[in-house]
């Protein structure tokens, strides 16, 4: 059964090598684990059992980043449900204050306030964002604590504790393992889109195709 | 009386030559495809060569060809060509990395091996280079080892 002239022997064995290495990127590929992305319960939102996830990376002194709360929350309002979102820290390190304030919301997520301490600081991104000091922009932090009637004195001591950081650190290294090094980025179901406008755009496409 | 010249004796360091080669690019391959390709095109965009919208292409199609031209390499088809594209690929990957250390762009790792090794781009490129001699090396010696390309030569006309 097998050819016997060198010229269809060279065709079957072109043919065997395209399909052997077809094979193995294939069954290669489908060995890649499902994007799981590790964070505390506070910056999950939508129910565990949503068929899709959103991951988004984000710096809370990125300009751009504070417009991803309003298209986020369109697109769980959208499909009820049907979404669950995860934010994970990428302070970039051009931005002097974003690691401390990811710290700050660190806190405010142990006392169940993280999204209430995130929209807080995009909200007032000009003011913290422009502290002249590590005390100025400590003090704008307890502030906003104050704000939320979070208890201040614990509030104001989990900023110094190195859980909080190691836990914005873990996110950052998380990124850099994922090559991000540009906010926001997104993940859906794993699948990476950078900026708003691929979310806005991609994004949405992409919700609806998975949610088909 | 003229005298046959007799074939060039068959060195098994060319072979080892191609073997390591292909094995360096199977590997490769196969690593790269252990990731989602977006993730590969994520890498490539850090290079700053392709224009947008390129590199999720490039990066569905590379790793394939890697392990395809590897493939070849390791079992020994259409060595020379084989070897010859293995080389091609190769002193692409130092073009691509050497553009990008004269223009300063800074590569946390050279993204070749995907998520396991991790190679700074002067490391990547001296790995490559070395990759580039011996393919140089496989591509002059007589194919040793060539299992499949035997098999083909002992096809009939």
């Amino acid at each position: 059964m097998l050819p016997k002239t060198r010229a269809s022997r060279r065709l079957w064995a072109g043919a065997g090598l395209i399909l052997a290495s077809t094979a193995l990127v294939v069954s290669v590929h489908s060995f890649i684990p499902p994007f799981e992305p590790a964070a505390p319960d506070y910056r999950w939102r939508g129910p565990a059992s949503a068929p899709v996830l959103i991951a988004v990376f984000t710096d809370l002194q990125c300009p751009v980043c504070r417009l991803v709360a309003e298209p986020l929350k369109k697109a769980e309002e959208a499909f009820p449900g049907k979404v669950r979102a995860v934010y994970k820290h990428l302070p970039l390190p051009m931005h002097r204050w974003a690691r401390d304030a990811a710290i700050g919301t660190e806190c405010a997520g142990r006392f169940g306030r993280f999204w209430d301490m995130h929209d807080t600081l995009y909200a007032q991104q000009d003011v913290w964002g422009r502290s002249e000091t590590p005390e100025a922009l400590r003090s704008a932090l307890r502030g906003y604590a104050r704000g939320l009637k979070l208890d201040e004195p614990a509030f104001a001591a989990c900023l110094d504790d190195p859980g909080a950081a190691a836990a914005v650190d873990a996110d950052v290294a998380e990124g850099k393992g994922l090559w991000i090094y540009a906010t926001p980025t997104f993940f859906i179901n794993g699948k990476r889109f950078v900026g708003l406008a691929q979310f806005k755009t991609r994004g949405m496409n992409r919700i609806e195709d998975l949610l088909k | 009386m003229k005298k046959a010249v007799p074939p060039a004796p068959k060195s098994p360091a060319g072979a080892v030559c191609r073997i390591a080669v292909g094995a360096v690019l199977l590997y490769s391959g196969l690593q790269k495809s252990a990731v989602p390709p977006e993730e590969f095109a994520s890498v490539i965009e850090f290079y700053r060569l392709l224009p947008e919208g390129y590199s999720l292409a490039l990066a569905s199609v590379l790793p394939a060809l890697e392990v395809l031209v590897g493939l070849a390499l390791v079992s020994g088809y259409l060595c020379r060509w084989a070897v010859l594209a293995a080389g091609l690929m190769l002193l692409a990957f130092i073009g691509a990395l050497g553009s990008t250390i004269l223009r300063g762009i800074p590569l946390p790792d050279c993204g070749c091996f995907g998520k396991l090794v991790h190679l700074s781009p002067w490391q990547a490129v001296g790995l490559d280079s070395g990759l580039v001699c011996l393919s140089y090396l496989a591509y002059r010696a007589a194919p040793a080892y060539a299992w499949v390309d035997s098999w083909v030569e002992r096809g009939t006309e």
